[in-house]
């Protein structure tokens, strides 16, 4: 006998049992207090993906890599909605670029990467915030303006001079093909096509499936573990209904955002523009002026430190053996984030400042010397202080 | 809780659906900064008639 159909909706949020020998993944509840907004800097990123995805595909429709720059003009003149779709393709990827920055050191301060099996995701994590990048400059790369093409160019000698090129140049020639082809204007870009589009945002898709999957494994990050203490929200619909809420409000501000800042194209490559300096977008910018900082006996700077971050920050599970959950209780690993900020904020900002010009080592180590001070002072003055106020509370 | 306020927040975007409908139609090629604008008014919309349903099941009405 058939089942009788109920179109009561809430029928949908009860819970079914699982068959037996069934493999469950479960999304788990929440607490009220993981409501917060800090506890959802993911669902920005997945809301970014989607959106990302989306405008991709249409925008896909109208580019070719053949005409780059005639069809991304042709787009922002011609095709109906071109112009608001492409801007905001752009400010999407900027706040997705500053919003895996947040995520990142979210979880970094917060410990979050401690656990059976955060680490993993962790990694995972990593690698995801390295591909965004690397997606969002290729992306940059695409529409062929004077200042993409120069930004492609750097990015060649990045390769053949950085740490990779020095230890294995047959790697760094193999790279640059991958990214170039045989070097014409038409392989290149077809060759970038392919990398933004298809390669490198399908490994970000599966990456972000294993992140997600073992996210759900795991449940977010909290130090305060009283379990069943609390009420317990269903995942569904509250966890599904605040990703959307974020996204929506997400969105929404990257379209406000790229209704009163239009993007402007920069002149077509090969044009002649006098007093262009070569300028890379933002988040680009500390990178390029590593590549001038003359410290460590380097030609390309700092960069080789850039690999050195990256793989602290792989390392970061394994060498973090503090036993507190405050960011004061792991006094190093905190000096360390707030090191790597101060560093990237003061690079890039140095970046705009002084584009192109070389450093003294004397001035790079006195940079690194007064970061290092800067980031590791405050740790341990608030430790004191702490102390302090907590021995004064007993007092009382 | 009351319900009217979701019924003037749907009211409200229809609207606001029926400009964008208007702006595209007039303006199709362009700018259309007003369309964005107006797309991102109806996402604040829908968000909130998204938050309201997030505050009715997460304050305890677990779907029951």
């Amino acid at each position: 006998m058939a089942e009788k159909n109920e179109y009561n909706p809430m029928n949908l949020v009860s819970q079914e049992k699982p068959e037996e020998g069934a493999y469950v993944i479960s999304f788990l509840p929440l607490k009220k207090r993981q409501l917060r907004i800090d506890y959802w800097t993911g669902a920005f990123l997945a809301a970014a993906l989607i959106y990302q995805i989306a405008t991709g595909i249409l925008l896909a429709y109208y580019y070719q890599s053949g005409n780059a720059y005639g069809s991304t003009t042709s787009l922002i003149t011609t095709i109906p909605f071109g112009h608001v779709l492409l801007t905001s393709h752009l400010y999407m990827a900027y706040a997705m670029v500053a919003m895996v920055y947040f995520h990142m050191f979210r979880q970094y301060f917060t410990g979050a990467y401690r656990g059976r099996w955060r680490w993993l995701q962790w990694i995972i994590g990593v690698a995801l915030f390295v591909l965004v990048n690397a997606i969002a400059s290729i992306g940059y790369m695409l529409s062929y303006s004077v200042q993409s093409v120069l930004g492609l160019h750097v990015s060649e000698i990045l390769l053949q001079r950085s740490i990779i090129g020095r230890l294995s140049p047959t790697l760094a020639g193999w790279l640059i093909s991958v990214l170039v082809g045989n070097g014409t204007t038409a392989e290149s870009l077809s060759h970038l096509l392919v990398l933004h589009a298809a390669i490198l945002s399908v490994i970000v898709l599966a990456l972000v499936a294993i992140h997600f999957f073992l996210y759900e494994k795991s449940g977010p990050y909290d130090p305060v573990k009283d379990e069943g203490a609390e009420d317990k929200i269903p995942w569904f619909p509250v966890n599904a209904l605040y990703t959307v809420f974020i996204g929506m409000v997400f969105v929404a501000a990257v379209l406000f955002a790229s209704a009163l800042f239009p993007q402007i194209l920069p002149p077509d490559y090969g044009q002649l523009v006098y007093g262009t300096t070569p300028f890379p977008d933002w988040y680009e910018m500390p990178v390029y002026k590593l590549m001038d900082v003359a410290g460590l006996g380097l030609t390309t700077g700092g960069v080789p430190l850039v690999f050195a971050l990256l793989l602290f920050l792989i390392l970061v599970p394994f060498i973090d053996r503090y036993r507190g959950d405050s960011p004061l209780d792991r006094p190093m690993i905190t000096f360390m984030g707030i090191f790597i900020i101060l560093f990237w904020l003061v690079v890039g900002l140095w970046g705009y400042a002084q584009p192109g010009l070389s450093q003294t080592r004397p001035l790079t180590l006195y940079m690194l010397y007064a970061l290092t001070f800067c980031s590791i002072v405050p740790v341990y003055a608030m430790r004191h202080a702490r102390k302090d106020f907590r021995a004064a509370e007993e007092k009382k | 809780m009351k319900a009217w306020p979701l019924y003037a927040v749907v009211a409200l975007q229809f609207v606001v659906a029926a400009a964008m409908w208007f702006v595209a139609v007039t303006n199709p090629v362009g700018l259309q900064s007003e369309w964005a604008v107006l797309l991102g008014i109806e996402l604040l919309l829908s968000s909130l008639i998204v938050f309201s349903a997030i505050r009715y099941f997460a304050g305890g009405n677990n779907g029951k």
